[in-house]
């Protein structure tokens, strides 16, 4: 009954509503003019009475209509979710009916919609969510420009200064630098991670404050130092004093604390204490010291490019006024949320997508499936739409049973969404941006609700479509019984062509990834990694220059000491850390030049296992205020002294040794050259570097990293060289580490990358086999009275694997084609992240190519096997 | 017994005299079968010998009416002389409501009917 009312419901148009009840009205009418006339009435006096005795007709028909209207749709929408219901009913019937495959279905796009939610959970959390700070799309970095428009990403206190004081578009603005700074604590020292900032930091992030307020300018410019602790700092080291009456020490230096910065909103991240400092104007060679980050938080009734254009005529200005000025040809602002997720939103992406292909893999995988399987429903189907379903109604059912499938997946899926979350949260929170912002929430529910329900379309429209169109005169008939049918499936063999082409970028993804990634560690780093200790140490007080020298002079012997030390060093800016570049004034030379400054104690060369090429390292005659000297790599020497002996030239570095133009920078003899490191990393190529003796320049001193080169492992010595620092003088605490550590931390995005992409990778070859088999079955299933009538004919058993085996390794060959197309267009986008291997490498290509047509051979194999072994008599039975 | 006479109360507001009494009268016209607009304001005439005078346009609109609530429902069907007209029935839910409506207005009505008696003898 509720069946036959949804058929005699369908949308009605409003016209043939209104038809309804003028209808209706006009019958009404007619049957009293009719009984009128038996009476005796004469036909216009009927017509006139039975109008009258309507009352108001015309308000009467609007009336009507209007709630027959409303009537129509309230009943189709109710219809429709009965419908809805009843299809979802008859859809968990059916998943109950056949738990294999359900379970299969469910597991495998589980699998799929779980992925996908947990890598866009992690994209979410660290590239898309709001920033925890008010009208946070507000807020900008700035970056400079030099002349040929490249930008760097720090900018000068000069050219702030400029900025914040001649703009018109800015609320606020700030820079600010970072490190770790020792802070002392009765008779203990640690180091904290702290934000040094100029300006009004707190004005344009405005966080969370949990106690207290911020510094601003006018605190800073003052005679008294400010400070603002994190959270976590002000629990742990201030004790969690809510009076902030005690003040915080580092690096000797007094602070009077006024803030406390809940918890999760410290920026830069990892900051533990942000202290005010008070800056000089500055200008002329300084506009090029480029060591600060700045911030900005735009007026509200300003848009990007009013701002930009305001920056812009400012800077045109500086270039004006200071032409010296590298950095000052332009100012860019970029929002802040990108720039905090910086490098990770490439790698990132790139998983999205990859995590894409693996659910598209597992959609035409399933629709395949739905296909085969769909044809053993045609009976079903026939009679439903001799019954009288529309063929719009039986779409609905099939899509409806699908998108139950996928719901109920997409509920298993958040299970695997959470665990491959937490996992990789496990693993490498330190190298995501805003991993605490990271976190499966009403948004990704929903994003999980929308891909399942776009999976279930996906996997169910196909078959729907096909399954739809059967008409039940063919199927009564007998349809394809008894027939010899051709077997052809070429909806099937589409999608299973689709899913080798998708797995084959992906495997070539991988590939590319996994070469690069043995490159990398096969590599010559120039120097010797294994068992070095590191111990980043800051002096405390602000010491004397012979301080620093007694210092460290003092404290290497002691380090060397230690039983199993084999060479102790330090250097300002460590291999595989940290690294600055200077401009090079080159004696003799018109142009400046560039290089990697550092500077270094006698036995850094040693320590390392660097050889010297030529001169001489540095020793005890290389005294503060004795003759400037220097050591060169081969690769300076290559680059800015060609076919020239570089021993007893001269250079100077304008940028490392003017002191904020308070000095004029020396000039620096060259005595040795010693060979090329990949201190900057293992993707790096050595760059030109200038190294100099601490000792000369003790304002590098002051904060350096020893290495301790240990004869065994690294790990036995930690805490010796721990103690022996300390011991050596209390406030200056140490951050230790090791070199491998230093090595494998920079290598830790590539292995992320790597090892995901490999995963999915790995699904998708599974999922497409898994597409291959079935596909091959079912094609067999079907053809088996041709196969076995080939057979009877006398076909050998050869042939007829032979014929099955090329028919489907056609499709998958097509598939191998169109999927090196696909690689061929993507995988330029893994050129950043490929070390000397080209985006299309003919060897990962012929490789993985290879890898999968053996796996997809096997695929094919078995049910193809399974053909040739009819039996051709049995068969022929069967049917 | 309070209980019956708040849902008496609620009955009486929800129809109010005229309306009520002409979707009543539908009610109990479709329950001998289904029929027409103009049969059932024939029906009606004959059956009050012309008392109750309903205007067409009532009757229509509160045939609609007890569509919409879903008291009866409607197909189209041929009269006797082979004119295409819409046929009304009641629901279930018609007749449930037929039942307990009928019940109401009579106990309405009774009570009605003897203070009117009352007053008219002191008069």
């Amino acid at each position: 009954m509720r069946y036959r009312r949804f058929l005699r419901l369908q949308a009605r148009s409003r016209e043939e509503i209104e038809r309804d009840v003028d209808d209706e009205l006009a019958a009404h009418l007619e049957l009293r003019v009719a009984e009128l006339i038996h009476r005796g009435e004469s036909p216009e006096r009927a017509r006139a009475i039975a109008v009258e005795r309507f009352g108001d007709l015309r308000g009467t028909r609007e009336g009507l209509v209007l709630s027959a209207r409303e009537r129509s749709g309230r009943r189709r929408r109710s219809a429709w979710l009965d419908a809805l219901r009843q299809d979802t009913v008859f859809a968990l019937r059916g998943a109950r009916r056949s738990p294999g495959h359900t379970l299969f279905a469910v597991a495998m796009l589980a699998l799929a919609i779980g992925l996908t939610t947990g890598t866009f959970t992690v994209i979410y959390g660290a590239l898309l969510r709001p920033l925890p700070f008010p009208h946070a799309d507000r807020l900008y970095t700035l970056l400079s420009q030099d002349s040929t428009g490249k930008r760097i990403e720090q900018v000068s206190l000069a050219n702030w200064l400029d900025w914040s004081e001649q703009n018109r578009t800015i609320q606020h603005s700030a820079i600010y630098q970072t490190g770790r700074l020792p802070v002392v604590t009765g008779n203990e020292s640690s180091r904290v991670s702290a934000t040094e900032t100029i300006g009004e930091f707190f004005g344009t992030l405005q966080p969370n404050m949990l106690l207290g307020r911020g510094y601003t300018v006018a605190d800073a410019q003052s005679e008294q130092r400010f400070a603002v602790v994190s959270e976590g700092l002000w629990r742990g080291l201030l004790g969690g004093d809510r009076s902030l009456s005690r003040p915080i020490v580092l690096s000797g230096r007094t602070y009077n604390v006024v803030g406390v910065v809940r918890a999760g909103y410290e920026y830069p991240a990892g900051t533990d204490v942000w202290v005010s400092r008070k800056y000089e104007r500055e200008f002329g060679a300084r506009r090029n010291w480029v060591s600060f980050t700045g911030i900005a938080r735009l007026r509200d009734d300003v848009g990007l490019t009013d701002a930009d254009r305001d920056l812009d005529a400012i800077a045109a200005h500086i270039r004006q006024s200071d032409p010296a000025g590298i950095y000052s040809y332009g100012v860019e602002l970029r929002p802040l949320k990108s720039a905090i997720a910086g490098d990770a939103g490439r790698y990132l992406w790139l998983l999205q997508g990859a995590v894409g292909f693996v659910l598209l893999i597992a959609c035409a995988n399933l629709a395949g499936i739905n296909l085969a399987r769909g044809k053993r429903r045609t009976q079903e189907m026939a009679v439903r739409a001799a019954l009288g379903a529309a063929r719009a109604r039986l779409i609905r059912q099939l899509l409806i049973e699908h998108v139950t499938l996928a719901l109920l997946a997409g509920a298993a899926g958040m299970l695997i969404a959470w665990w491959s979350v937490r996992a990789v949260l496990l693993r490498t929170s330190d190298l995501l941006p805003r991993a605490e912002a990271i976190t499966i929430d009403r948004g990704i529910l929903a994003f999980a609700v929308v891909v399942a329900l776009i999976t279930g379309v996906i996997t169910g429209l196909l078959p729907a479509l096909q399954l739809s169109r059967v008409s039940l005169k063919e199927q009564m008939s007998g349809g394809q019984r008894g027939a010899v049918a051709g077997g052809r499936n070429l909806p099937g063999a589409l999608l299973v062509g689709i899913e080798v082409a998708f797995a084959l970028m992906l495997l070539t993804g991988g590939g590319l990834l996994m070469r690069s990634y043995r490159i990398l560690l096969a590599r010559d780093l120039g120097f010797d990694t294994s068992n070095v200790i590191t111990a980043q140490i800051a002096l405390g007080t602000v010491p004397e220059i012979h301080e620093v020298e007694r210092y460290w002079e003092t404290l290497l012997p002691s380090l060397r000491s230690i039983p199993g030390v084999e060479a102790v060093a330090a250097s300002n800016w460590i291999p595989l850390g940290i690294g600055v570049s200077t401009f090079l004034d080159i004696e003799g030379r018109a142009e400046t030049g560039g290089s990697g400054y550092r500077a270094i104690s006698d036995d850094y060369f040693r320590t390392l296992g660097l050889p010297l090429l030529a001169g001489r390292v540095f020793d005890a005659r290389d005294v503060y205020g004795g003759q400037r000297v220097g050591v060169i790599s081969q690769k300076l020497a290559d680059t800015y002294f060609q076919g020239v002996n570089p021993l007893g030239r001269r250079m100077r570095t304008p940028g490392m040794e003017s002191f904020g133009g308070r000095s004029e920078p020396q000039w620096i003899t060259i005595v040795g050259v010693v060979a090329d490191m990949r201190q900057w990393g293992l993707a790096e190529e050595p760059r030109p570097e200038l190294y100099v003796s601490y000792r000369q320049v003790p304002v590098h001193g002051m904060s350096m990293t020893a290495l301790v080169r240990t004869r065994l492992s690294a790990a036995n010595l930690m805490a010796a060289v721990r103690n022996r620092i300390r011991e050596h003088d209390r406030r200056t605490p140490a951050d230790l580490g090791t070199l491998a550590e230093l090595l494998d931390n920079g290598l830790q995005h590539r292995r992320l990358t790597l090892a995901v992409l490999s995963t999915f990778g790995a699904i998708a070859l599974a999922l497409a086999m898994i597409g291959l088999y079935s596909l091959i079955s079912f094609a067999v299933a079907q053809r088996t009275r041709e196969l076995a009538v080939r057979a009877a004919l006398g076909a050998r058993r050869r042939n007829l694997l032979q014929m099955v085996f090329a028919n489907a390794m056609a499709v998958v060959l097509l598939g191998v084609i169109a999927g090196l197309a696909g690689a061929a267009a993507l995988t330029r986008l893994l050129d950043v992240m490929l070390v000397e291997v080209k985006p299309l490498d003919p060897l990962t290509l012929l490789v993985v190519t290879l890898c999968l047509l053996a796996a997809a051979a096997l695929a094919i194999l078995l049910p193809a096997v399974r053909a040739a072994r009819l039996d051709p008599l049995m068969a022929l039975r069967a049917e | 017994v309070r209980s019956h006479v708040v849902s008496q109360e609620a009955a009486l507001a929800e129809l109010p005299l005229l309306k009520g009494t002409l979707d009543l009268l539908v009610l109990k016209t479709l329950s001998w079968g289904a029929m027409h607009g103009y049969a059932i304001a024939s029906w009606l005439e004959q059956r009050s010998a012309g008392t109750l005078a309903v205007e067409d346009s009532a009757l229509y609109q509160a045939l609609h009416r007890l569509e919409d609530r879903g008291l009866v429902e409607a197909e189209w069907g041929l009269t006797e002389t082979n004119r295409r007209a819409r046929y009304y029935s009641l629901t279930s839910a018609g007749r449930q409501r037929l039942r307990t409506e009928t019940t109401t207005w009579l106990r309405y009505t009774e009570s009605v009917t003897s203070i009117l008696a009352l007053t008219s003898r002191i008069v």
